[in-house]
C-alpha cells in the first residue's frame, strides 16, 4: 500500500510549473499547499489582509486546481490568505470558485473555519483550558476582549473528516503546516507516524532541497515502513542533510515537533540516501498521540494607527552623543504636543537606529563602534492617524531644528529621503493571544460547510 | 584561533513562533560537526546565555545529527514590546554566533 503527496511551499510563493507536471504525472493522491505564516507578524490576522499578492496567488491556485483535478486527486491548502481567519478563508472561496469556472469545472469544496468565537474562548479561559505557548502570562479574559481577531489552528483531525466527506478541495483556515498533508494517508489507512513525518518534510515544498530556488515541488511516497521524498524537477536534488534540516525548521526541538493531535518523534528515524542521488528514504517515524488535544490560539489587537518617517543623519557633532540628542528631543516633542490638549496617553513614540545596534539590540557584538551615520525610523503609533500625523509633523522642525552644541548655524538635523516626509504605516497589531487552548476531539473549534464551486457537472 | 562562522556552512535564525529564537549552525561534513560539538556543545548555554543577555538555563541546545546542525533555542524577549520590534521573523538574530571561538581539539 502506497500513498504518493504531491507538494508546494506556500501559495503565492510560485513553483516550478515544468516540476508540478511532472509531480503530477507520478500520479499522486493528494496535492497540497500550505499558505500561511505568523512570520509577517499580527497585522495580517488583525486587519484581515493577505501578505501575498492576489496575482501570485491566483497563478499558483490555478495551476494546482487544474492539475489536481487532471489527476483526480483532492487538493489541501491549509492557512489560506496567510492569517487563516474568515476574511482569508472567503477570499480563497472566490478564488478558487472563478478559478473553477475559467475551466469550465465544478468542484466539492469543504470549508473549514478557524476563526473562533470569544465566547468561547472565554469559557475556555474561565474554566482553565488555556495555557501559555512560551514564556507569556497566562491567557486572560482581557485579552480575549481586547482582540481584533483570534484564530485557532487545526490539526489533522477536521481536514481528514472533510477529504472523508468527499471534498474534491480542502480550504483549511489556519492549520499547523503538517495537518495539510498528514490527514490524507491516514485516513488510507497509513501509520501515524510515517503520515506525520512525511508530512512534516514536505509541509515546506522546495525548502527539502538543497537549491530551494530551483522551486520544485516534492513528491513523497509513503508506505506502512517509511517514505521516500523526491524533488519532481530533474535538475532538484534531496539529500540526508536537506531532508533531516526540514523537521527543525521553525521549532523549537529538532526531534519532537508539537502538533495538535500529539507528537513527532524523528529520534530513531534513519535517513538514506538513494542509489539515483536525490532521494531520501526516512524509517523509523514515531508519533505519540496527546493525551489531550490542544489547539494554538492566534489574538491580534489593534493598538493605533501608525505614522512613520525615515531621516539620515550624519554630521558626526550630533552622532556623537546620539543618546543624549534623542532624549532631549523626545522631552521637546512631548511638550509640545501636550501644549495642543493632546493626552499623553494617546500617542507614543518609538525610534530604530539603523546603523546602530538597532537589529540586535543589546545582543549587537560591535555596539561601541561609533557609527558613521544613522537611519532614524520615527515611530509614531496613536489613537487616531490624525494624531500620529500631527506628532510627526511636530517631530520634524523640533528635531532638526534642536542645537544642542549651539554649532548649527540655523540649519538642520534631518535629511529626509522622501516628499512627503510622513509615510503611512497603516493600521498597527499586536499579539494577544498565542496560546493552547484544549480541544478534546480537535474538531469542535473548526467549523466546516461543503459548497460545490465552479460550474457543470 | 577559528569562529563558527569559519567553520559552518550555514547560520542562521528564526523564530519559532512569536515568543522563541531557534538558530541553526550547519556543517558540510560530519568531522567538522563531530570537532565543533567536542569543543562547544558543553559550554555553549553559558556562552549564548551572555552573547544574549540570557539565563544559561532558558537556553536548549542539541547536537542534530541528521542535519549535521548545532540547533540552539533561547525565549524571544520581544513580546513584552511588541511595537519595538525590529526583526519579524527573527532572521538577523544569528549574527552573534558568528564570532563564537571554537578551540583546538586535539586527537
Amino acid at each position: 500500500m502506497t500513498y504518493r503527496i504531491l507538494a508546494n511551499c506556500v501559495v503565492g510563493l510560485g513553483f516550478s510549473r515544468r516540476g508540478f507536471d511532472a509531480g503530477l504525472a507520478a500520479r499522486p493522491d493528494l496535492v497540497g499547499c500550505d499558505a500561511g505564516s505568523a512570520d509577517f507578524g499580527p497585522a495580517p490576522l488583525g486587519s484581515g489582509s493577505d501578505p501575498k499578492s492576489e496575482t501570485a496567488v491566483l497563478r499558483d491556485l490555478r495551476l494546482m486546481v487544474a492539475g489536481s483535478a487532471d489527476v483526480g486527486a483532492p487538493l489541501v491548502i491549509g492557512s489560506c490568505g496567510g492569517a487563516g481567519d474568515d476574511p482569508h478563508l472567503g477570499r480563497y472561496v472566490d478564488y478558487v470558485d472563478r478559478i473553477c469556472r475559467e475551466l469550465g469545472t465544478r468542484r466539492r469544496v469543504a470549508v473549514i473555519h478557524a476563526r473562533q468565537d470569544k465566547a468561547a474562548v472565554r469559557q475556555a479561559v474561565r474554566r482553565g483550558g488555556t495555557s501559555p505557548l512560551g514564556a507569556i502570562p497566562p491567557l486572560a479574559v482581557a485579552d480575549v476582549d481586547s482582540s481584533a481577531a483570534i484564530v485557532a489552528m487545526m490539526g489533522a483531525t477536521p481536514i481528514g473528516d472533510a477529504l472523508a466527506g468527499g471534498a474534491d478541495i480542502v480550504l483549511a483556515g489556519r492549520a499547523v503546516d503538517p495537518a495539510i498533508f498528514a490527514a490524507g494517508p491516514m485516513l488510507h489507512g497509513l501509520p501515524a507516524g510515517v503520515s506525520w513525518h512525511a508530512a512534516k518534510s514536505v509541509d515546506k515544498g522546495y525548502l527539502a532541497c538543497v537549491d530551494p530556488s530551483d522551486g520544485s515541488p516534492v513528491l513523497a511516497e509513503l508506505d506502512a515502513d517509511g517514505f521516500t521524498l523526491t524533488p519532481t524537477k530533474p535538475s532538484s536534488r534531496c539529500t540526508v542533510q536537506s531532508v533531516a534540516r526540514i523537521t527543525m525548521h521553525e521549532n523549537p526541538d529538532p526531534y519532537r515537533i508539537a502538533q495538535p493531535e500529539g507528537e513527532i518523534d524523528t529520534e530513531h528515524c534513519v535517513y538514506q540516501q538513494l542509489d539515483d542521488g536525490r532521494s531520501v528514504r526516512v524509517t523509523g517515524s514515531e508519533f505519540r498521540a496527546a493525551g489531550t488535544i490542544r489547539v494554538k490560539l492566534e489574538g491580534a489587537r489593534f493598538v493605533g494607527h501608525r505614522k512613520v518617517a525615515i531621516i539620515g543623519l550624519r554630521d558626526p557633532r550630533l552622532l556623537a552623543d546620539l543618546d543624549g540628542f534623542l532624549a532631549e528631543f523626545q522631552a521637546k516633542l512631548a511638550r509640545s504636543v501636550d501644549s495642543l490638549g493632546i493626552e499623553r496617553s494617546s500617542w507614543s513614540l518609538r525610534w530604530r537606529q539603523y546603523g546602530r545596534n538597532a537589529v540586535l539590540g543589546a545582543a549587537e557584538p560591535m555596539r561601541d563602534v561609533p557609527p558613521r551615520e544613522v537611519g532614524l525610523v520615527l515611530d509614531v503609533v496613536a489613537d487616531t492617524a490624525q494624531t500620529a500625523e500631527l506628532v510627526l509633523r511636530k517631530a520634524g522642525p523640533i528635531g532638526s531644528r534642536l542645537d544642542r552644541l549651539g554649532n548649527l548655524g540655523g540649519g538642520g538635523n534631518f535629511a529626509y529621503p522622501f516628499s512627503p516626509n510622513i509615510l503611512d504605516g497603516g493600521q498597527a497589531y499586536e499579539w494577544s493571544i498565542w496560546h493552547l487552548m484544549d480541544a478534546p476531539d480537535g474538531v469542535a473549534p473548526f467549523a466546516t460547510e461543503f459548497v460545490d464551486l465552479g460550474v457543470g457537472r | 584561533m577559528k569562529t563558527l562562522g569559519d567553520l559552518a556552512a550555514s547560520v542562521k535564525s528564526a523564530n519559532a513562533g512569536a515568543t522563541r529564537l531557534t538558530m541553526e549552525i550547519g556543517f558540510a561534513d560530519a568531522e567538522t560537526f563531530d570537532r565543533v560539538c567536542t569543543a562547544v556543545l558543553p559550554t555553549l548555554p553559558e556562552t549564548v546565555g551572555l552573547l544574549y543577555g540570557l539565563p544559561a538555563d532558558t537556553v536548549r541546545v542539541w547536537a542534530y545529527q541528521p542535519a549535521l546542525t548545532l540547533k540552539i533555542t533561547v525565549p524571544r524577549g520581544s513580546f513584552a514590546d511588541q511595537l519595538a520590534e525590529t526583526d519579524f521573523d527573527g532572521v538577523q538574530q544569528h549574527v552573534p554566533l558568528l564570532d563564537v571561538r571554537v578551540p583546538e581539539v586535539s586527537g
